[in-house]
């Protein structure tokens, strides 16, 4: 079982390089919806922006560790609103297809081949679990940073630094992605591999178990008759991979189709959480989407 | 004094009311030269009235401004008076098909394109459009490109 014998850090030995072969990676997810959405749509420049508003239905399917009590499979429709709007260099962008919530920020810079925005966002809540393979929480999180993207060929790289912003927890995550698309007729498909690291301060704010918070649990479980035992537990640092592979088709005009599978590793400082009763090293997701363009 | 003010009055507006309508013959004049000017590929309507030229399905889209759109599409064309006729894309000015002795056809294409296209069906040999039909290229998303420029915080 999990103690703090276990505690020391466990960065997963799989190599980037081998996690894209065996096209299971990448995490960062939490930096992803620019990316996500600008490799989705086909873009080739940095810089390229545009106002836009879209609702839709999305149905979710994923397989998960899950914490205690709680089943390892979970399927979800949901209406999504994507929508982005540029003024003065100035942005507000949601994108439900990556792992942030609300993206407000500031671009500083851009040509034709990098871009760079400073930005707040919420992203630590129930939408980027799939992404990032991190936490399954309703609690969202304000987080500062900066992405650097870069458009070189026909491939996408965004690069992401992000701290805590309300001092709960003082976290940091640092991303890297890369993601490129294809046009098949008017199919367009992508692809995204990335790894994140997330510092001990975050992962231990969300999966850590104090030692006074073990006790108060033991002896709740000790009055309900249950077997359960939890441990303390100090979560590190962690790194994470992902990959994701999907599809956009323009119904018409107005109307779009999206399918995206997601493969993302749950790093061992997170998954060797006393919290997680069902424990898996690889989460998998399936999303299809049908969104109304504005 | 008085009448004489008024007639000379009278007489000022009348000036300005024919001038006015002067001016708006003129402008419908020049308006019709115009159009007589940008439909000169253009049959006379008592003969383009006699084909007609449709295709389908339509529009074609694609994902983003600037990609290239896949469109499997069908003209159809047909004619009052059997003779030689060809279908021609007008946006590249190229002929696709002709037909000798026929009133109608239909030609089955794969579009492929990044801009509207217009067709039109000629006589063989004419530069007369004697139908005009037009395969529209649309996007769901029409990026716009940030002005560039250095760093804006120093």
């Amino acid at each position: 079982m999990n103690n703090k014998n276990l505690h020391k850090s466990r960065i997963p030995h799989l190599s980037l390089a081998a996690m894209i072969f065996a096209g299971a990676s990448v995490s960062g997810g939490s930096f992803a919806s620019d990316i996500s959405h600008n490799v989705r749509s086909g873009t080739q420049q940095a810089g390229s922006s545009e106002d836009y508003l879209e609702i839709g239905l999305m149905h979710l399917m994923r397989d998960e560790p899950t914490f205690l009590g709680k089943g390892g499979s979970y399927t979800n429709t949901s209406l999504i609103v994507n929508g982005s709007y540029n003024w003065n260099n100035l942005f507000i962008e949601s994108y439900s297809e990556s792992g942030h919530g609300l993206v407000v920020g500031y671009n500083a810079f851009d040509n034709e081949r990098w871009s760079l925005d400073f930005m707040v966002t919420t992203d630590w809540g129930e939408v980027s679990f799939e992404h990032d393979g991190r936490y399954f929480f309703d609690e969202d999180k304000l987080m500062a940073g900066g992405r650097l993207s870069g458009y070189i060929g026909d491939y996408i790289v965004q690069f992401a630094l992000n701290q805590d912003a309300t001092g709960d927890h003082n976290g940091t995550t640092a991303s890297a992605l890369i993601g490129r698309s294809w046009q098949y007729r008017n199919w367009n498909f992508h692809g995204i591999v990335g790894a994140e690291y997330v510092s001990a301060k975050l992962n231990d704010y969300y999966v850590g178990v104090s030692a006074e918070d073990a006790a108060a649990l033991n002896d709740y479980y000790a009055r309900v008759s249950a077997e359960t035992r939890i441990d303390a537990y100090e979560a590190d640092a962690s790194v994470g991979f992902s990959s994701e592979f999907g599809v956009t088709y323009p119904i018409s005009e107005d109307w779009v189709f999206r399918a995206t599978a997601r493969a993302v590793t749950v790093p061992d400082e997170i998954s060797d959480s006393p919290y997680y009763g069902y424990k898996k090293s690889v989460l998998t997701s399936l999303r299809t989407s049908i969104s109304y363009v504005f | 004094m008085p009448n004489l003010k008024t007639t000379i009055t009278t007489n000022k507006m009348s000036n300005q009311i024919i001038l006015i309508c002067l001016c708006i013959a003129g402008w419908f004049i020049s308006g019709s030269a115009n159009a007589g000017a940008t439909q000169s590929n253009t049959a006379p309507s008592n003969t383009s009235q006699l084909a007609q030229l449709e295709v389908t399905p339509k529009p074609c889209v694609a994902l983003r401004k600037g990609q290239k759109c896949y469109l499997e599409v069908t003209f159809s064309w047909s004619h009052a008076q059997v003779g030689d006729y060809c279908l021609v894309n007008i946006t590249t000015n190229t002929i696709m098909k002709c037909w000798q002795k026929q009133a109608k056809g239909e030609l089955n294409i794969d579009f492929q394109s990044t801009l509207s296209n217009d067709f039109a069906v000629r006589k063989k040999d004419s530069a007369i459009n004697l139908a005009r039909t037009r395969i529209p290229v649309a996007w769901v998303y029409k990026s716009s490109k940030r002005a560039k420029s250095t760093w804006r915080l120093f």
